[in-house]
């Protein structure tokens, strides 16, 4: 039961934010540093691939419908990425950085297991859109 | 006072999982996160407004250390009686699934998720013994 203090807190918000939606596309979430996606609007079951991926799968069918990977900073940092764009999708400085880059690095960390590469095929597979760009680009030198 | 909204979110009250005297803290939901989930993932909002902050009052368990290349953070676990999962469909929350909730070693949550359990038990979440590095707090029949 939420109190409600909170509640009303909730609904002030969401006057001010307008109308909810739903939007498949990967996002950024620097609070938990990761890269996150969901194709679908519905609850998902988290299902680890390994320290790095986990698999969102539909809380309806159980199919797996999306993907976090964790710890993109430190990926990103191992890839030569000097810093993150914040909003932008280039930077005139450097070679621009995909999702799918970010993801091959993720599959890099560690051994290529069974398990390993069957859960990244998996969690590739629940991309219907275009390869997007992330907001980051890796630089040709690193800031002294 | 349950909650404070402010310029970076809305602070809701949390167990405080150090004190074994049920003595609460401070959680912040981000308002980037919260405007993303709204406008971009309703489902996820609405479960963050109906089930999160009962689960950081009141969960079951409390893990800590719980990510590889980060210090700290919490695991908030939680049984809720029951979840959306679709926007404004509320259905009874599965015995054999647990909810969790992750809050950064700044104390600012910053994912919810259902997550299969580990059996016997209907409130481990599977592979608790190698994911966290410490249970830091408890109800009695966890």
């Amino acid at each position: 039961m939420v109190n409600n203090r909170l509640l009303e807190e909730f609904e002030a918000f969401e006057k001010e934010a307008g109308p909810p939606g739903f939007v498949a596309r990967p996002w950024y979430n620097a609070d938990g540093d990761c890269l996150v996606y969901k194709s679908q609007n519905v609850a998902v079951v988290a299902a680890r691939v390994d320290d790095i991926l986990t698999i969102y799968e539909s809380a309806v069918d159980d199919k797996a419908i999306g993907f976090k990977i964790k710890g993109v900073k430190h990926l990103l940092q191992e890839m030569g990425c000097g810093a993150m764009a914040v909003g932008a999708a280039t930077d005139q400085a450097g070679e621009i950085v995909t999702v799918a880059m970010v993801f091959l690095q993720a599959f890099s960390s560690d051994r290529p297991t069974i398990a390993r590469r069957e859960g990244y095929a998996r969690a590739w597979e629940t991309l219907t859109a275009p390869i997007p760009v992330f907001p980051c680009a890796r630089v040709a030198t690193e800031p002294a | 006072m349950a909650s404070r909204q402010g310029h970076d979110g809305i602070l809701v009250d949390a167990l405080n999982p150090h004190e074994q005297t049920g003595a609460t803290w401070s959680v912040l939901l981000p308002i980037g996160l919260v405007r993303h989930w709204l406008k971009e993932s309703e489902v996820d909002y609405q479960n963050l407004k109906h089930l999160v902050p009962e689960i950081l009052r009141k969960p079951v368990a409390v893990f800590g250390g719980v990510r590889v290349y980060e210090q700290g953070g919490y695991c908030y676990l939680g049984k809720p009686a029951d979840w959306y999962i679709r926007p404004n469909c509320l259905v009874p929350f599965p015995k054999e699934r647990i909810f969790a909730v992750y809050v950064n070693p700044m104390c600012r949550l910053y994912e919810i998720q259902a997550e299969k359990v580990e059996p016997p038990s209907l409130y481990r979440p599977k592979g608790w013994k190698d994911r966290y590095e410490a249970l830091l707090w408890s109800t009695t029949d966890f």
